[in-house]
């Protein structure tokens, strides 16, 4: 039986154990590794190799950093009276993305889910009532996804939050997407818009 | 709503299918295992994602084959065109992969499809509907609500999650891991779906309760056929009192729940009861009884379907008036006059079919359907 070389088996296997990547995509890749230039290889090795020592966790707000503190919670310029908690770093990136929020991040490190085992002394939530007596945010955002984990985590961080005695805590509306035609909208996102109705 | 065409490939017996249908009636006639009811089986599927024969989508794949594909459009009554479409693969490991098409575009979820085109169907295993458990007839509940109401099904969804995640906890309670406080989060979840749950399925029941007991007694004996909404919040009104309700009643059994370790208040316990001249038919009644009044809630479901969306449902007998006498075939048949599309299957052509010469026939065998 014919087996690829040691250095290339090892490869596809390495590539395989990542999310998303089954044997044919870690073996095509890994191909393609072999076809390019030997110095962008190098340079993609390199990085790799730096990954686990350079990118550290904000010791403040959890999220990715390159120091102890993240871009965000190191800037001078962010309004640290606005608290706003979300369940992973790519949900603050899609946030900064919008480049309209100014104020500081909290990453939970995922959502309550007893299913999974996952509970409160799994997720930053500790730390999150530390940070928040310390700060005293004049109002903490809880931007988890309106799913049933993220509202359940909302309601869990509402009632540790105001046990902590902050008395302004915010929940992000459900909404239509800006610009959607009624007649065109999701049935149940509409419902659900309208249930969330405000006075105006 | 009626089914104007049909395309199957490699779709149960069929290979290759094209059929083009009228509104109004339409009678497929066959021999037993001729394919008559894969046609049925076809429309329901586009309709409403599931099969009403089997959950294992595998067995819809013509033996043999790894793709197989359903396409039926439908005419409203204001006489606008839908295409549903439902393609299946048979994936490496056995695994498989089912792909939901609103006019030629994939949709992500049931949720997008099954209120688009209402369909009713009764088959002879629905007799179930009365004679089996509970379950079965909070199915019934959920498969008829989420056609009518988008919302529903989304609830639904949350409901059972929320209850998944709450019964987790609370059986780590009962093995001393955990404290009460960390389930009240979910206990909200629960709640807010619960109530509105329980406030869909009052009202249904409440309309499908008045049209099924005048249908019955067209069709059935003379007993009264009565439905009762039997829930922990059935006495509720409104979202608000039914959330107030579903918390007290939670609170008082808290101590229980995490004895047990589980949730024992909700919508996941309801019943539907269903009564003929005051007794259960389930445990009561003969199968005869039963059987008609399963056809009653099916067609009074056709009826509320109507009374709620403006649009009349497809509505699919298979295999179910030869059980009864022409009379009772004709009252059945009659209920086409309310709707734009009924499609019957039948082995022979009983008098009160026979009769109906307005009717598009249809043969069906060997994996073909001929017009007659
Ligand atoms: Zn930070």
């Amino acid at each position: 039986m014919l087996r690829y070389p040691r250095p290339l088996q090892r490869v596809i296997e390495e590539l395989e154990r990542l999310p998303g990547i089954g044997p044919k995509s870690a073996q095509r890749l890994a191909f393609a590794l072999l076809k390019r230039n030997p110095a962008d290889v190098r340079a993609l090795g390199e990085a790799l190799v730096a990954l686990p020592e350079a990118v550290t966790r904000c010791q403040e707000c959890f999220n990715y950093a390159e120091g102890e503190l993240c871009a965000v919670c190191a800037d001078p310029g962010r309004d640290r009276r606005l608290l706003c908690v979300v369940a992973e770093p790519a949900d603050a990136m899609a946030i900064e993305r919008a480049n309209d929020y100014r104020g500081l991040y909290h990453i939970l490190g995922g959502l309550l889910s007893p299913l999974d085992g996952i509970g409160p002394d799994d997720l930053t939530i500790a730390q999150l009532v530390d940070r928040v007596s310390r700060l005293q945010p004049a109002e903490v955002i809880l931007a988890t996804s309106p799913s049933v984990e993220g509202d359940a985590t909302a309601e869990y961080l509402r009632q540790v939050l105001a046990a902590a005695g902050i008395s302004n805590i915010t929940r992000p509306a459900l909404g239509l997407p800006v610009g959607a035609e009624l007649d065109y909208a999701d049935q149940v996102t509409l419902v659900r818009a309208l249930q969330g109705r405000r006075a105006m | 709503m009626y089914c104007h065409h049909l395309r199957l490939h490699n779709f149960r017996a069929y290979r290759e299918l094209v059929l083009d249908l009228p509104p109004g009636l339409c009678v497929f006639l066959g021999p037993n295992a001729a394919g008559k009811t894969s046609l049925l089986e076809a429309m329901h599927l586009v309709a409403t994602t599931k099969s009403p024969r089997t959950t294992n989508d595998a067995e819809l794949i013509c033996w043999g084959e790894t793709v197989a594909r359903a396409e039926a459009a439908f005419r409203s009554r204001e006489g606008r065109t839908l295409r549903l479409a439902v393609g299946l693969q048979k994936t490496a490991g056995e695994a498989l992969t089912k792909r939901l098409e609103v006019n030629g575009e994939v949709v992500a979820g049931a949720r997008e499809v099954v209120s688009l085109a209402p369909v009713v169907m009764f088959g002879p295993d629905d007799l179930s509907l009365v004679k089996a458990g509970p379950g079965e007839r909070r199915r019934f509940l959920n498969t008829a609500l989420a056609q009518l109401q988008p919302r529903y099904l989304d609830d639904l969804v949350r409901y059972r999650r929320a209850l998944r995640q709450r019964n987790e906890l609370l059986k780590g309670l009962r093995e001393g891991g955990c404290d009460f406080a960390a389930v009240q989060p979910w206990t909200e979840q629960l709640v807010r779906s619960g109530a509105a749950l329980a406030l869909d399925r009052k009202r249904f029941v409440a309309d499908v309760g008045r049209h099924a007991r005048e249908l019955h007694a067209a069709i059935g004996g003379g007993e009264e056929l009565t439905l009762t909404y039997r829930s922990d919040l059935a006495e509720a009104d409104g979202q608000q009192q039914a959330e107030e309700l579903f918390r007290a009643r939670l609170d008082h059994l808290a101590d229980l729940e995490a004895r047990r370790g589980v949730t024992l208040v909700g919508p996941h316990r309801d019943e539907l009861v269903v009564t003929l001249g005051g007794f259960p038919v389930r445990t009561f009644g003969s199968q005869g009884q039963q059987r008609t009044a399963a056809l009653s809630l099916k067609l009074a479901q056709a009826r509320v379907t109507q009374e709620w969306t403006r649009e009349p449902p497809l509505l699919l007998l298979d295999d179910c008036l030869s059980e009864l006498d022409a009379t009772r075939a004709r009252a059945v048949l009659k209920l086409e006059e309310e709707l734009d599309g009924v499609v019957v299957t039948s082995a022979k052509l009983d008098p009160a079919l026979a009769e109906r010469t307005d009717a598009a026939r249809f043969h069906v065998g060997e994996g073909e359907v001929r017009s007659s």
